[in-house]
């Protein structure tokens, strides 16, 4: 059993997954803020999703920080939504923990 | 633990995960690391090329209700007092966020074609206006 197993066994964990998304407007989506994610099967009942923040940055490229909600809505996808007003691009990042 | 990005309908990058197993997807796009450099990029063949994304055209509110005549504004704000949806598009507009108004929201494309529509604003002014 290696290192990492043995860490992840002794604490009850499956597995962790972590993503950043990104919406970006000026292509064919120009009206939403919203975009799924893949990932690999998890049990839901079993998962926990972090969000671990959000940045937006308009068209001169000036970053700040912007709401989004970030959401598990099936067991291999990953949703988040955001507001971001007239901003160009939203960068959300999330972490899972699956428990065993 | 495999990373992989994630390509739109216009094979760009929206997003790069690190998951705990394969995920066969065509939209997947198996990667060597947890780059998220690699977000906003357009994948072709095998290579992620850079693009550039067109200006977005945002002026303030002050500006866009500038763009209307006076007789316009009279004749807006005269059909909002008998038109519930016009007084809505009107209190949308002055909500918008940080009182920036963007030229390409199909939104307000479409009300001011409706406008139009309603001679409200002369046929070709809709486009005036948005240009």
């Amino acid at each position: 059993m290696s290192t990492v197993s043995g860490l992840l066994n002794s604490t009850r964990i499956r597995g962790i997954q972590r993503g950043t998304i990104s919406i970006t407007r000026g292509g064919t989506d120009t009206t939403i803020y919203l975009a799924n994610t893949t990932i690999t099967q998890v049990d839901t009942n079993k998962t926990e999703l972090r969000f671990l923040g959000s940045t937006a940055s308009d068209s001169t490229s000036i970053s700040y920080a912007v709401g989004a909600a970030i959401k598990l809505i099936n067991s291999t996808t990953i949703q988040i939504y955001a507001y971001g007003g007239n901003s160009r691009t939203i960068n959300a990042s999330w972490e899972l923990t699956e428990y065993m | 633990m495999p990373y992989y990005a994630q390509i739109n309908s216009d094979n760009i990058v929206y997003a790069v995960n690190q998951t705990t197993g394969i995920i066969n997807s065509p939209d997947m796009i198996e990667l060597t690391n947890y780059d998220t450099n690699l977000i906003g990029k357009k994948y072709n063949n095998g290579i992620f090329e850079e693009i550039s994304l067109p200006p977005l055209r945002n002026i303030t509110l002050l500006s866009f209700r500038n763009r209307f005549t006076n007789n316009e504004k009279l004749a807006i704000y005269t059909l909002a007092q008998t038109n519930i949806q016009v007084r809505i598009w009107l209190d949308d507009l002055n909500a918008v966020s940080n009182n920036i108004v963007n030229l390409d929201d199909p939104n307000l494309i479409s009300a001011l074609q409706t406008l139009e529509l309603l001679n409200i604003i002369a046929p070709g002014r809709s486009t005036e206006i948005l240009s």
